[in-house]
């Protein structure tokens, strides 16, 4: 048996250690860059993947981040206009706007279902040939995903399935019968707000279709189209025909109104108006062919802050003439509906 | 460490490239991009100098109190849309304003039909058109004779139908001849214009009916200028501001006395105090549909109460008090003013309106042998309009033609190749308010063989007028 031993010359053959006087400082430096390289990088992979776990959550662009203790009063922009129906007056978009419900009121009275490309998946007619119909404003039920059509001439608001079937009339008290529905808007509770022309006038209706209050019964409306409720329990009122926004707080005292006028925020002829998720309040301006952003007041009796308007006259891309109805998505998209262009609009942060 | 740090790094990398497509927000129809620029794009609001700009233009305006005479600017509001006014002239409805909810018999929205039409639907009922034949008495004392007359009926639809015909294109793109437009004797059968709403109307208001402008086109006809606090009330309550309607009654329980005891006339449609009808009237079995779309009165400030009428000493009683003595569409009082002579009736007003720019149709020629009222027996001198039907004798531009747009149906083998004026043909329904040329048979019989008493073809809703 052959002892095989290691010589002492393989170990004299390697080169001793270096010594710790010699570089261990540079060793050190490099260690030191490697872990705030490394401590970088993993900051930032946490950043992103924050983000991006954020965005496949809630879909929203990365301009919508939000951050704590800085506000920025940020416009959306121009994206791109779907076709197909003539004269838009009315707009409803489901949470992920995949599904698109927009009102026609030029040739036959219809409700145009379009996906999140345009593409058309349905219309919906009219109920009936026996009188006149006007789609004018549609709504999306938050609980039951039911479209809320108004008909003004009819004196109904419709409800169809999300694909279009026909399934009952909103049924007003009897005190309200032979009201003339105009706007139509949804509570993320359910509770349902339709402004009404026959007396101008404002009707707040629970998840069950009860009506809770009736506000602007004393004329001192004209053609509101248009009412919300904010987190607050603030109520806007877009009383149109008086050109302006009327604010009453949750005790439903006046709070006060942003008024017609020049001055910047001030208002022409407002009609449709949305919340979007971060409750900014979206108030489409007829006839000074904008769009305006508020935000709602951190004072419960505050009246809305101005953030800036979006979109001017014209027929060009961005550019409107008389739009009619706004509204939003959970992905920061702005959906206008363009009446005198024939069109709908897409804007997003 | 390193491997997880990539690992973590190269993941989130993925992710976010994943969602780079989705954050442009892009789309099959997208085709550009208008980036916001701020203050330039903030700073219209309200009534400003931009604001201004929407409906007016300082030096090229082609409508009147400088509007750019867009027909959105109009129809934002009164258009098919129904969310800004009471009167949606695409549809040819009004709806109900101001109303109290339980008072509302019908349930419905709408008031009734437009007395204009639509520009898009109306409700004239012209498939269900009838006449009743009547005796009337003409001449003087020891010479009466007893001539048949007929009345015609034109009820309201319930619902609209498509206009076959429009006075304007609601578009305000195409441009339409002016029938009749210029002296007798212009070459041509009229020039050719771009009408919009405010060749007719003052959106800014002007205290008169529709909100008619005074002096449509900016003709110099004889159209009477009311002044600017002209108030068209009822004579009958002076208190009541008249709640203008477009609807006129027609009970259905209505007699009709054709050999009663006033010598063979015909008593009017119902009781005669409402032989007009306002929009605050319209209850209990008058339903808004219920309605005459040919009736030849207007439902403004009917001066019904003759004997009212005769005892007010700041009118001149003229000798014919029909209906046609009318308050004017203008304002003016129904009235001859002797100091200027100027004729107040309604008849003379709205026809001297509408003449204003469909000038041949009435105007008179001084040429020997000329006519110089309208005739179908003396040549105008003109070469296309020679002869003309005459408006006078309660016979307005209104009686046969609405102003806004007519769904009479024109499918008769003369009648949908009825020539206009120039020669060429259409279908048209010219602004009737009878389907086909029933407007003709809804005073004439040509047979002149139909007892008084007659309704043709029935009482009941009926086809349009035939010929016995």
């Amino acid at each position: 048996m052959t002892d095989i031993a290691l010589t002492p010359e393989l170990g004299a053959d390697i080169d001793p250690e270096p010594s710790d006087d010699v570089i261990q400082p540079e060793d050190r430096r490099r260690r030191r860059r490697r872990l705030a390289l490394l401590l970088v990088l993993s900051l930032l992979a946490i950043g992103l993947l924050t983000f991006s776990g954020w965005y496949l959550l809630f879909r929203k662009p990365i301009s919508l981040i939000p951050l704590p203790g800085i506000n920025i009063a940020q416009m959306p922009n121009y994206s791109y206009s779907l076709y197909g129906p003539l004269r838009p007056t009315g707009i409803a978009v489901n949470a992920d706007g995949s599904r698109i419900y927009v009102t026609q009121t030029s040739g036959d009275p219809a409700v145009f279902v379009l996906d999140a490309q345009g593409q058309l998946l349905n219309t919906i007619g009219t109920p009936d040939a026996a009188t006149d119909h006007v789609f004018v404003f549609v709504a999306l039920s938050p609980l039951t995903g039911e479209l809320y059509v108004s008909d003004r001439p009819a004196a109904r608001i419709h409800v169809y399935d999300a694909n279009g079937t026909l399934l009952r009339d909103f049924e007003p008290p009897a005190s309200l019968v032979g009201w003339q529905p105009l706007g139509v808007n949804f509570l993320a509770d359910g509770r349902l707000l339709v402004t009404d022309a026959a007396d101008n006038s404002v009707h707040e209706f629970d998840a069950d279709g009860q009506l809770l209050r009736t506000v602007g019964t004393d004329g001192q409306f004209s053609f509101p189209n248009s009412a919300l409720i904010d987190a607050a329990g603030r109520l806007y009122v877009a009383d149109s025909n008086n050109g302006r926004l009327v604010v009453f707080g949750r005790d439903g005292t006046s709070i006060g109104v942003i008024r017609r006028g020049p001055a910047a925020g001030d208002l022409g002829l407002p009609r449709g108006m949305a919340l979007d998720d971060e409750g900014q309040l979206y108030v489409v301006d007829t006839s000074d062919q904008t769009v305006k952003i508020y935000r709602p007041s951190s004072d419960p009796v505050g009246l809305p802050e101005f953030l800036g308007s979006f979109g001017q006259a014209g027929i060009g891309e961005g550019m409107f003439r008389f739009p009619n109805a706004v509204t939003t998505d959970t992905r920061g998209r702005v959906y206008v509906a363009d009446w005198s262009n024939d069109r709908i609009q897409v804007w997003s942060f | 460490m390193r491997r997880l740090a990539s690992l973590l790094a190269g993941g989130a990398l993925f992710l976010l490239l994943s969602a780079i497509p989705a954050l442009a927000d892009g789309g099959p129809h997208q085709s550009g991009f208008t980036p916001h620029s701020g203050d330039s794009l903030s700073g219209s609001t309200g009534i400003n100098a931009d604001a201004c700009a929407s409906c007016h233009r300082a030096h090229t305006a082609p409508g009147e109190y400088l509007t750019v005479g867009d027909p959105d600017l109009c129809l934002v509001c009164h258009g098919g849309t129904g969310s800004g006014a009471t009167t949606d002239v695409m549809n040819g409805v009004q709806y109900k304003s101001g109303q109290s909810h339980s008072a509302s018999p019908d349930q419905s929205a709408i008031l009734g039909a437009l007395r204009g039409g639509g520009f898009a639907n109306a409700r004239i009922d012209t498939a269900n058109a009838g006449r009743l034949t009547y005796t009337r008495r003409s001449g003087s004392a020891g010479s009466y004779t007893y001539p048949t007359s007929q009345m015609g009926v034109v009820p309201v639809r319930s619902s609209g139908q498509a206009v076959t015909s429009r006075h304007m294109d609601p578009t305000g793109s195409s441009a339409s001849i002016v029938w009749g437009s210029g002296a007798l004797g212009t070459a041509g059968a009229g020039s050719s214009i771009t009408l919009e709403c405010t060749s007719c109307h003052n959106p800014h208001g002007n205290g008169q009916y529709r909100l008619l402008d005074p002096k449509p086109g900016d003709g110099d006809g004889p159209f009477a200028e009311a002044g600017a606090d002209a108030l068209v009330t009822d004579l009958l309550e002076p208190d009541r501001l008249a709640n203008y309607t477009v609807i006129q009654k027609l009970s259905t329980t209505a007699t009709y006395s054709t050999t009663g005891t006033s010598a063979g006339s015909v008593t009017a449609i119902g009781a005669e105090s409402g032989y007009l009808l306002y929009a605050d009237q319209i209850d209990g079995v008058y339903a808004p549909t219920v309605g005459d779309y040919f009736h030849r009165t207007v439902p403004w400030n009917g001066r019904i109460d003759y004997t009212a009428q005769a005892a007010d000493p700041s009118h001149t009683a003229p000798a014919d008090f029909t209906n046609r003595m009318n308050d004017a569409p203008n304002g003016h009082p129904a009235d001859t003013d002797a100091s200027t002579t100027v004729d107040n009736s309604f008849d003379a007003q709205i026809n001297a309106w509408c003449s204003q720019c469909h000038t041949r149709y009435l105007d008179g020629s001084s040429g020997a042998g000329q006519d110089t009222t309208g005739s179908w027996g003396v040549p105008s001198g003109d070469a296309i309009f020679t002869y003309r039907h005459s408006n006078s004798s309660n016979k307005p531009c209104t009686t046969c033609h609405v102003a806004h747009g007519s769904n009479a149906q024109m499918g008769g083998e003369y009648s949908s190749v009825f020539p206009y004026p120039d020669e060429t043909t259409s279908a048209s329904g010219r602004l009737l308010k009878f389907d086909n040329r029933g407007t003709c048979q809804a005073c004439h019989d040509p047979t002149d063989s139909i007892p008084a008493g007659t309704w043709s073809p029935t009482e009941s809703p009926v086809p349009t007028p035939v010929v016995p």
